[in-house]
């Protein structure tokens, strides 16, 4: 595994894994990763690289809508406490006055791939999956990493050349990971 | 110079100082007729703009050859507001904050249209906050 900060004009081997962290810094403005998530992208849509996308991102990035929702509803920090049983009970407020912004992760693919852009979504076959349940609990125990990032890496190993997040703990994992030719690429402010 | 404005067209009129004439108040007269860049042009306007400066060849006003800049001019203002790609217009403060330290022009140049057109309607669409983390926003506290 290679580790590399992301720069502006730097290559990208596709195809590549989205994490949810990036799916969710280049849909929301105004935060330090902004300007080089947006960036990030549009270097990957012009290079017409495959991107792949998973439900565990996906899932995860609307948890971070709602919880930004959240954070705004009732004027929090962002790293305020957001726990499900918090959700479950401004779920109805989140939506009523936010609701579009919900769908905003789906919007974003579907044009994607409405406009032509390579958008897979992985594990592809039962072959692939089975692989990804196989990796994920090693690289828990391995790499001493929750279970969705043990996820995102297994999805990643199994289907990508990069493998594109915001998630520092992933330059630790590079540094142990034996070299392969999966890039970790950290996107940075 | 004076300048006329019809619609977007701008026509200068230069009174200069004629030769000889100099001290007695005469002064030789000049008309120019800018032509403005294919995009901001319509087609009823160009054709206007070529009727009026044949006009004023065949009136014997010569008019120079003038280079056309901004042949590709991607952004286009219109009372604040920022045509980012067609369909997609955006307050000017809003722009900068969404597009600011991107190089639109560059990724236009790069992406089909209808590619760009994507892009660029998503990106920054949720506005954020300075403080906001976006890995840590993203964890799942039961799941991850």
């Amino acid at each position: 595994m290679r580790y590399t900060a992301w720069a502006a004009g730097a290559a990208i081997d596709s195809p590549v894994y989205l994490d949810a962290n990036v799916l969710v810094g280049a849909t929301v403005s105004r935060h330090a990763l902004y300007t080089n998530a947006a960036r990030l992208i549009g270097e990957l849509l012009a290079n017409q690289a495959r991107i792949l996308v998973s439900l565990l991102a996906v899932q995860e990035a609307l948890w971070a809508l709602a919880k930004l929702s959240y954070c705004e509803l009732y004027r929090q920090p962002s790293k305020a406490h957001f726990s499900q049983s918090l959700y479950n009970r401004c779920r109805e407020q989140i939506f009523q006055k936010y609701g579009p912004r919900m769908q905003a992760i789906g919007l974003m693919l579907r044009d994607w791939s409405d406009a032509g852009v390579a958008v897979e979504v992985v594990p592809k076959t039962d072959a692939d999956f089975l692989s990804v349940c196989d990796l994920t609990p090693r690289y828990m125990r391995d790499y001493k990493l929750t279970t969705a990032d043990a996820a995102h890496l297994a999805l990643a190993e199994t289907h990508a050349a990069s493998f594109v997040t915001a998630d520092s703990h992933f330059r630790d994992v590079a540094r142990q990971a034996p070299p392969d030719t999966l890039a970790v690429v950290h996107l940075v402010p | 110079m004076s300048t006329i404005t019809l619609g977007r067209r701008r026509i200068g009129v230069s009174l200069e100082p004629y030769g000889s004439d100099v001290g007695q108040g005469a002064a030789r007269a000049s008309i120019g007729v800018r032509p403005e860049s294919e995009e901001r042009l319509s087609d009823l306007s160009r054709r206007f703009t070529d009727a009026l400066r044949g006009s004023l060849e065949r009136s014997g006003f010569p008019q120079p050859e003038v280079e056309v800049i901004e042949q590709r001019e991607p952004l286009r203002r219109t009372w604040g507001a920022v045509v980012v790609a067609p369909g997609i217009l955006v307050r000017a403060d809003e722009f900068e904050e969404r597009y600011g330290g991107i190089d639109l022009q560059g990724l236009r140049a790069r992406m089909a249209p209808a590619v760009f057109k994507a892009f660029v309607r998503h990106i920054g669409s949720i506005p954020g906050r300075p403080d906001l983390d976006v890995d840590e926003i993203s964890a799942i506290p039961e799941v991850r």
